[in-house]
């Protein structure tokens, strides 16, 4: 991998680091949570500059109903990141003291709290989106480790006797099975197990949804977050990385079926033709 | 791009705003303050006083009870400009003082030679932008307290802990003995059926610092 894709990554692996060290405010407290922020607002603008192919990207190519979901997935992203980022440093005691942003301070505290639950959701559904391609790379490389290679797909059968190979086919032959699961391109095993773990993972998201009440503090029908310091940090990170796991889980698999519409509708058009 | 996907992405993004937008308006919720009326009962032989500040009503209530239970002088600390009904503009006011260190002036105070005869001060207030609002600044600020105990009591919307507010008294109350790990933490919406648990926690520390 080139270095630049190297520190895309590294940059994108921390600020999914700092998401959560933000959104774990009252184990972290008032102070570090800004500067957490500060520097988080330097990986957002590396993070835009690295990228800034998406935005000269925007005016071409062809739209997909995949494309589609993204560049609103992202441009939601961006103006939620963007109320969250002034309505923080707007009530900054620390960091950002020196700016006196003259805007309702009540204001920005119902805002920033909206957006930060919002963001983290939609955090979620942008890396499910993005990282759904590195998914498919990762699939394609993965060949080796594929089912219908294992000795389990193979049976051994005896040599053939045949004038021409008399050589060649003294030995017994390792041959696939006609099982349908070891075809090649069946799934492999690993595939499965970790499809299984997304799902489980994924349903405890929802539940973790509720308990945590996201809808809640989204909508301001609860005007204060609940903070709990007895709680154990791990299992506060548990809740929160399993709702995260639900946002890519949705939006791999939404964007992987948006590409199957995409597939065979367009065989059902040519039938009508 | 087609202008066609390009109308498409923006309508949706606006819906997504739009959608946004409306459940603040329907599921905003709200608080309202009580008013600014002065609450002074100081006899001439009480150890104890019960000093509070409140907007919502909470603190009063639980100061109310504490006096009640233990005898002790009750005192509402009363800004001389009311921080008013709605809850915006209160909690506007209170972060630019907060952020501006602006100690509110108050319209009650206690003579000196009262304030000698108080061991103990229970002080109640409702923790603001994670810190002490300013009027309980300029109230621990007036007096000395040398040589007191002040046991803080106060309702929160999520600073169980109390944020910075405990620590601030510690640090204003010059001189006297403050009980940072004893300090009565209940959630604003709960203090209405907290009045067992007020009124037991405020007699255990009373037993504690006679």
């Amino acid at each position: 991998m080139k270095t630049r894709q190297v520190i895309k990554i590294g940059i994108d692996i921390s600020m999914t680091v700092l998401l959560f060290i933000l959104m774990a405010f009252h184990y972290v407290g008032l102070q570090w949570h800004e500067v957490t922020g500060a520097v988080m607002l330097i990986l957002f603008i590396l993070h835009h500059t690295l990228n800034g192919n998406w935005y000269r990207a925007l005016g071409k190519g062809k739209y997909s109903s995949g494309r589609v979901l993204l560049t609103i997935v992202d441009a939601v992203l961006l103006i939620d990141m963007f109320l969250l980022m002034f309505s923080g440093i707007s009530m900054s005691r620390y960091v950002f003291r020196f700016l006196d942003i003259p805007v309702s301070k009540a204001w920005a505290r119902g805002m920033h709290m909206t957006a930060s639950y919002a963001g983290f959701l939609l955090m979620g559904f942008h890396i499910g989106l993005h990282y759904g391609m590195v998914v498919g790379m990762i699939k394609k490389v993965r060949s080796f480790a594929k089912l219908e290679n294992t000795s389990l797909c193979k049976t051994t059968i005896a040599p053939k006797k045949n004038a021409k190979s008399a050589f060649f086919t003294l030995k017994k032959r390792e041959v696939p099975h006609g099982l349908k699961k070891c075809k090649p391109g069946g799934l492999p095993v690993c595939t499965w197990t970790l499809r299984v773990l997304a799902f489980l993972i994924a349903g405890y998201g929802v539940y973790a949804l509720f308990t945590r009440k996201f809808v809640d503090y989204i909508s301001q029908r609860v005007m204060f977050a609940f903070f709990d310091y007895e709680e154990p940090v791990l299992s506060f990170v548990l809740d929160y990385a399993a709702i995260m796991g639900l946002m890519i889980f949705i939006s791999y698999y939404l964007q992987r079926f948006l590409q199957w519409i995409r597939k065979t509708v367009p065989k059902k058009k040519e039938n009508i033709n | 791009m087609k202008k066609k996907r390009f109308i498409i992405i923006a309508v949706a993004v606006l819906l997504v705003i739009a959608a946004a937008v409306i459940c603040f308006k329907m599921f905003g919720g709200s608080h309202t303050g009580i008013d600014n009326n002065p609450e002074s009962k100081l006899s001439n032989d009480s150890k104890v006083l019960v000093a509070y500040f409140s907007w919502s009503g909470n603190g009063q209530q639980m100061a109310r009870w504490i006096s009640e239970e233990t005898g002790g002088d009750l005192f509402r600390i009363v800004p001389a400009e009311p921080y008013g009904k709605d809850f915006d503009s209160c909690a506007d006011r209170a972060k630019n003082e907060l952020d501006n260190g602006i100690r509110p002036e108050l319209s009650e105070h206690i003579e000196k030679q009262a304030m000698e005869q108080y061991n103990v001060i229970y002080i109640g207030f409702p923790v603001w932008w994670y810190d002490l609002p300013m009027p309980v600044w300029s109230f621990l600020e007036e007096y000395d307290l040398s040589g007191k105990t002040v046991i803080p009591f106060f309702s929160h919307n999520g600073s169980s802990n109390g944020a910075g507010s405990v620590s601030r008294i510690s640090e204003l109350a010059k001189g006297a003995k403050v009980l940072t790990e004893d300090a009565l933490s209940i959630p604003g919406r709960s203090v209405s059926g907290s009045e067992k648990e007020v009124k037991e926690w405020a007699a255990e520390r009373l037993k504690e610092n006679q």
